[in-house]
This record gives structure tokens, sequence and C-alpha cells, in this order.
């Protein structure tokens, strides 16, 4: 099996198992790049019929969020800090009870009287490198269109994935940022790529 | 429930209404490039031009439309040119499986196909004739698994309009809907950019003829489109009661709910209005009353009516603009909407046929797609709808067939005199003879030399003379108004030479609208009269020699 397949369907049992009968195939998809990556999102130039593009599919949404967050995550699982997956998963986890400690906070109008969460103790630069991935891919996944709750579920889960395996991760990465996404396919910008090839 | 209105729609366009524009937009291709009743010194300048190119323009919508149902005929290049496009498969997943039994139960005619594709929910297509099957996409195998009534409500739609024959005119890859919503901007940019820039440079002698022409052009396509966008809207709207009665009117809610159309673009959403109804109103139609199924039935018989208003209120606006008389105006309206009336006659008694039949063909039609018994368990018996709700929606094609005999206009108020028959030929050869003698012919082609030459002044960049040649033009139809022709063309020619005489005061007042409309109607009276004249001729060897000579 591909490694772009493998793990599309580790995502998907994990994050969205009401995908996972296609998640090799889309993961497949996507890595292929051009116009089988445009066709897995929404798109409104063709006649989208009775029920229109509907509920979108979210796997696709979490390849592109990785696809984006690419730099970010490849120094991530690339860095030999986070050798130590129990040691990777205890900063991951601290990472995340404090972004949704932070949004709590933020939600309450005023201070309500009661303690922030208590922050596990972790190394300072290993700390800093998946709070960097955390809110890069958070970011990505809420332009995407998810509510904040669901951002956040999906960065933990995501970033959980790919820490568990770091080498796994890394050809993951590799090979969804392999092809180019594809631009707006007029034939302007086709003309203009043909040229740019002469 | 609903006929299929889309087939009698294609059925009547393909042999009827196709033929009839072809004659029609030959005619006015044939007049607006000098080759028919207006000169050809009028033809080159302008404003012809931007005539013939409306003409064009609604001549495109017509070819359009039948290459789109023409095309609707050719179902199996139509399922591989869209199992290629979408990258369509079969797969033996389980979640494919449970589709393709949930299809199989209520329709044996379908098979389920995959799209690893993330741009709608279900849409069905045709494999041949009969067969068809339903391209399933991401977000609905997603649905199938969060919310299964919905997901099957939409499944249950696209069964539907396989039930109703509607997969070889619409669906995924339809070439008719998809002409329809690249042609629609399309025009609307192609009409509007040369008028604007016609009146944005001032307009010119015949603004007036050209904005009343081109009205009565453009409103042409949307009057067109009418039909064929409500018959595509029925039969959604068909499918969606069907998916009502098989699966209850909440599932169909649920779908729609499930479904919504979060981030989509308005322009997205408006061209989706060309072959869907919208949201809310398949919303309030999921659990209609009687009356709203009458109404339902009665929509597509109705349009004709809307038809005719937009067809009198095109023609109403284009007389002002021209400056017709306001009684002139009515009459013609009256004798245009007869017109109207008389040549769908034959439609408005296909479409009373089909209402009052449609209870008992129902069935059978739903049969002749899906092809078996089996799949009747999918139209429960609820489905069948009281006769009288069928006969209260014919009697708008009744009315319509009524009114088409009532007593309105029978001719123009301009149209021709009746055809010399009557009349002895050789004593109408002989008043021709000495018409001729007595100067006549000349007299009229003295003038039309004039006009021919007053439009090179106009047409030319300095428009110099034109004060000269209208003093000329008086002096000459002043001349030919003492000899007018014998027989049929008299009207005309009496018509042109009195236009032409109006239109050199009008110049010499350098008022130049009224200009522009007696040129416009001196030359079309002109040439009708040169028309009749030459048949007249033709009929009398003697007197055509005379003047040949």
């Amino acid at each position: 099996m591909d490694v772009a397949e493998e793990w599309t369907e580790r995502i998907a049992r994990r994050l969205t198992p009401a995908e996972l009968s296609f998640a090799p195939e889309i993961g497949l998809a996507y890595a292929a790049g051009g116009r089988r990556r445009r066709d897995l999102l929404p798109r409104y130039d063709i006649e989208p019929g009775a029920f229109g593009p509907g509920g979108a599919a979210e796997l696709p949404f979490l390849l592109q969020s990785l696809e984006q967050a690419y730099r970010v995550l490849r120094d991530l699982v690339s860095s030999p800090s986070l050798g130590n997956a129990l040691a990777t998963g205890i900063l991951l986890v601290a990472v995340r009870d404090s972004r949704e400690a932070a949004n709590d906070r933020s939600s309450r109008p005023e201070n309500d009287g009661s303690s922030p969460a208590e922050e596990v103790p972790v190394p300072v630069s290993e700390r800093l490198a998946i709070e960097r991935a955390f809110d890069t891919l958070n970011e990505r996944l809420r332009a995407a269109g998810f509510k904040p709750e669901r951002a956040t579920e999906l960065t933990y889960g995501l970033l959980a994935e790919l820490l568990s395996d770091t080498v796994g991760a890394a050809a993951y990465l590799d090979a969804l940022a392999a092809a180019p996404s594809p631009g707006k396919n007029r034939w302007w910008t086709r003309i203009s790529r043909h040229a740019d090839r002469r | 429930m609903i006929p299929p209105w889309l087939w009698l729609w294609l059925a009547g366009d393909l042999a009827v209404l196709i033929p009839a524009e072809v004659s029609d937009e030959r005619y006015l291709f044939t007049t607006y490039t000098g080759h028919g009743a207006v000169a050809p010194g009028l033809t080159s300048g302008a404003p012809y031009k931007l005539l013939f190119a409306f003409a064009v323009l609604a001549a495109l919508t017509y070819a359009i439309l039948a290459v789109g149902a023409v095309s609707c005929l050719f179902p199996r290049w139509r399922c591989r040119r869209v199992e290629r496009r979408f990258a369509l498969r079969s797969y033996d997943r389980g979640v494919i499986m449970e589709m393709q039994r949930f299809i199989s139960e209520r329709d044996a005619g379908v098979q389920v196909r995959v799209a690893i594709d993330g741009s709608q929910m279900a849409r069905i297509y045709p494999a041949g004739w009969r067969a068809a099957r339903i391209a399933v996409f991401l977000p609905l195998i997603v649905l199938w698994t969060e919310d299964r009534v919905a997901a099957e409500a939409i499944l249950s739609h696209e069964i539907a309009h396989h039930r109703h024959g509607d997969q070889l005119v619409v669906g995924l890859g339809s070439p008719f809907t998809w002409l329809m919503r690249v042609w629609v901007p399309a025009f609307a940019v192609l009409v509007l950019v040369p008028i604007a820039a016609y009146f944005a440079l001032g307009g010119g002698l015949l603004a007036s003829v050209v904005s009343g022409q081109g009205a009565l052009e453009l409103a042409q396509p949307a009057e067109l489109l009418l039909l064929p966008v409500t018959a595509l809207w029925l039969a959604e709207l068909n499918a969606d009661q069907f998916t009502a009665f098989a699966a209850g009117p909440g599932a169909l809610l649920a779908a729609l709910r499930a479904t919504p159309p979060k981030g989509v673009p308005l322009r997205a959403r408006l061209l989706a209005l060309l072959s869907h109804p919208p949201r809310r109103l398949r919303s309030r139609l999921a659990r209609p009353g009687q009356p709203a199924v009458a109404g339902l039935l009665a929509a597509w018989p109705a349009m004709l009516v809307v038809q005719l208003v937009l067809l009198i209120v095109s023609a109403f606006i284009a007389y002002r603009l021209v400056g017709g008389p306001l009684h002139q105006t009515l009459v013609s309206l009256l004798a245009g909407a007869r017109v109207f009336l008389g040549s769908n006659r034959v439609l408005v008694i296909a479409e009373g046929i089909l209402l009052l039949c449609w209870p008992l063909l129902a069935r059978r039609w739903g049969r002749l797609w899906s092809g078996g018994p089996a799949s009747d368990g999918f139209a429960p018996a609820g489905c069948r709808r009281p006769w009288r709700l069928y006969v209260a929606a014919a009697l708008v094609p009744a009315a319509l067939f009524g009114a088409s005999f009532a007593p309105l206009p029978a001719s123009f108020p301009a149209s021709s005199p009746p055809e010399p028959t009557a009349a002895p030929l050789s004593a109408a050869c002989a008043r021709l003879a000495d018409w001729d003698a007595a100067g006549g012919l000349k007299a009229k082609s003295r003038v039309d030399g004039d006009i021919g030459t007053l439009l090179a002044q106009i047409n030319s960049p300095t428009g110099t003379g034109i004060v000269g040649q209208a003093r000329l033009i008086a002096a000459d139809t002043t001349t030919a108004l003492r000899t007018p022709p014998p027989g049929a063309a008299r009207a005309s020619y009496d018509a042109a030479m009195l236009d032409f005489k109006a239109l050199a005061t009008a110049l010499l007042a350098l008022d130049a609208k009224n200009a522009g409309i007696d040129l416009a109607n001196g030359i079309a009276a002109d040439g009708k009269a040169t028309r009749l004249l030459a048949a007249a001729l033709a009929s009398c060897p003697h007197a055509a020699r005379a003047a040949t000579s």
C-alpha cells in the first residue's frame, strides 16, 4: 500500500470514521495533485444538482491543511528532540490543554473566579515547536471552515497521529506536498505556464 | 405525478419551434443584410449592423437549445463522457453495496458508480435509452453513515428522475442544462456590450428604430427559456414529490437540511436556478395541499400565459420606442396575441390531453423507464392523485384554447392590402402601362435614387449635402405623389412617398428623431411597394417590356 493510502486511512480511522471506506482513494487522489486533488474539494463551476455540493467530506480538508502546514509539520516530525514518543505525547496533551483553557477564558465574558488549568511543566524548546505546529495547523483548519472546537479536536488528533510515527509521517507529508496544488485551471494560466516552460 | 413536460417541450421544440425559428431568422438575416425589404444603402450603417448582431445572438440561442435537445438523443455517448470526466467506477465496498441494494429494491434499472470527488452529492445519468446510473460522490458516502434517512431521500430523488424519464435531459453531464448555464450569462454580456457601446456613441439617426427592434429581439430568448426552465423545475419538484411519498416529507426535508448551500457564491446560486427551483420553494412543497398540487400540475400550461404577457410587454415597449400611435400599437398587440394563441393551439391541446390522461398513463410511463413491475413498489398508493386535480389543472389549457378563438383583430394595421386576384388581368395591365407612360415609374425611381444618395451622405464621415438632398426629396416626392401606381402597390407607394416627404421636412427642421422614424418607415413601405410592383409587372409581359425599355 502506498504511503498516502496507508496514512490517510490511519487518519480517517482516528478522526473521520464515516469516510474510512474510501480513505485510501482520497489519499491517493490528493497526492496525485492537479485535477484529481481539485475534484476532492467542493467547487462551484459545475451544475450542483438537486442537493448542491452538500455537506462536504472532512478528510480532503484535513489533507489540504496538512499540505498547507507542510513546512512547520515537516520541521516538527524531523526534530531530533521529539524522538521520545512518550515525552512527545505528554507535550502534545499539555499544549492542547493550554489552548483549550485559553479558549475557555476568552469565551467567558469576565473572570468567574475559577483558577486557570494547571499546566504540565515541559522543556521550553520542545514545547515551542509543538505549539507552533499546533497553532499553524489549527489556523489552517479553521480557515477551511471547521468550527473552533472541531478544529482543535482535529489538530490534536492529526498531530498525535503524525507524532506516533515521525519517520512515516515525514514520508506522508512529503507525498502530500510533492505535487503542486492546482491553481485556477484557466486557459490563460495554462498558456502562461506553457510559455514559462518554453 | 406531474406529466413529463420536458419531453413534450423537447418534441415540440424539435418538430415545430426550431424549424419555425430557422425560417424567421433567415428572413431577418436577409432583411438586415440588405437582401430583403430594406435597401442595402440603409443596412450598411451601424444601426442595422447592430440589429444583425442581435439577430445572430437570438439565432444562437435557438441553435443552442436545438443542440442541447439533439444531444439528449445520444445517451451512451454522454455516459462514456461523464464516466471519463468524473472517473466513475463501480466498487464493492460495504457502503456502496448497501446503496445498490436500496436502489435495486426500488428500481432494477439503476446502477451505482462512485466518484472520488467532493463537488456534489448524487446525480443520475443515462447509460442507454432506458438504463441509468447514479453517480455517488464523497459527501453522500459520509451522509450515508451519518444520516441514513437524508441519504436515502437523496437517492430516492435520483431514482424518481429515472422513473420519470428525466435522466436523458437532466442530471450529470446534461448537455442541455450545461448549454443553458453557459449561454445565459454569455448572452447578457454579448447583448449589453454592443447596446451600451451604440448608445454611448450617441445613438444616431435610427436610434429609436434600433432600440425598438432591439427590445423585441432581446426579449425573445427570455420568452424562449421560460418553458424549458419551468419544465426543468417541475421535473425536480416531481422527483421531490415522489421522494416525499416514498420516504415521507420528513426525509426530504432532512435531505435539504443536511445539504445546506453554505459558502456557495451568489453567481453559482443564480445559475443553479436555471435548472433547479429554489430550496425554499422545495421545502414548502414537501407537504403540499391539494391547491398546491393543482397549481403544480397547471404550472407549465400557465407559462404560456406568462410567455404571452412577456411578448406583449416587449412588443409594447418596442412600439413605443419606435413612436407608433397608441391606437395602432394596441391593435397590433391584440393581433399579435391572436397569432400567438393560434400558433400554440396544438401545444395547448396536447397539454390538455396529457393532463386528463395522466392518472392512467403515469404508472405505464414509470414502467417504460424502470422496466418492470417490481419497481412499482416505489410508487405507493398514496401517490395516486384524485382525477379532479388533473381536471382542474386542465382548465388552464382549455381556457387558452378557448381564447385562441376570441374575436381579436385578425391583421396588423399596416398589413398589406389584398392581392389583386379579382380584377381582370388585362385591365390591370392596361392601367399599369398607362401609369408607366405617365412617368409614374420614373418618378418612383428618382425618389429611390434620392434616398440612396441621402443614405450615402448619412453614412459618410462628413455628412455634407444632406439639406440640399432633403429639398430634392421634397420636390421629387411631391411629383411622385401625383402619379400613384394602380392596384395593390398603391397603398404602400403612397405611404412610402408620404414618409419620404415627412423625412425631408424633418431633415430641414433638423429633427433627427422623426427623420429616423420616417426614413425607416418609408424604406419599409417602399420595399413593399417595389415588390408588389415587380410582381404586377411580371404578370403583365407588355407592361414589363415597356417598363424595362
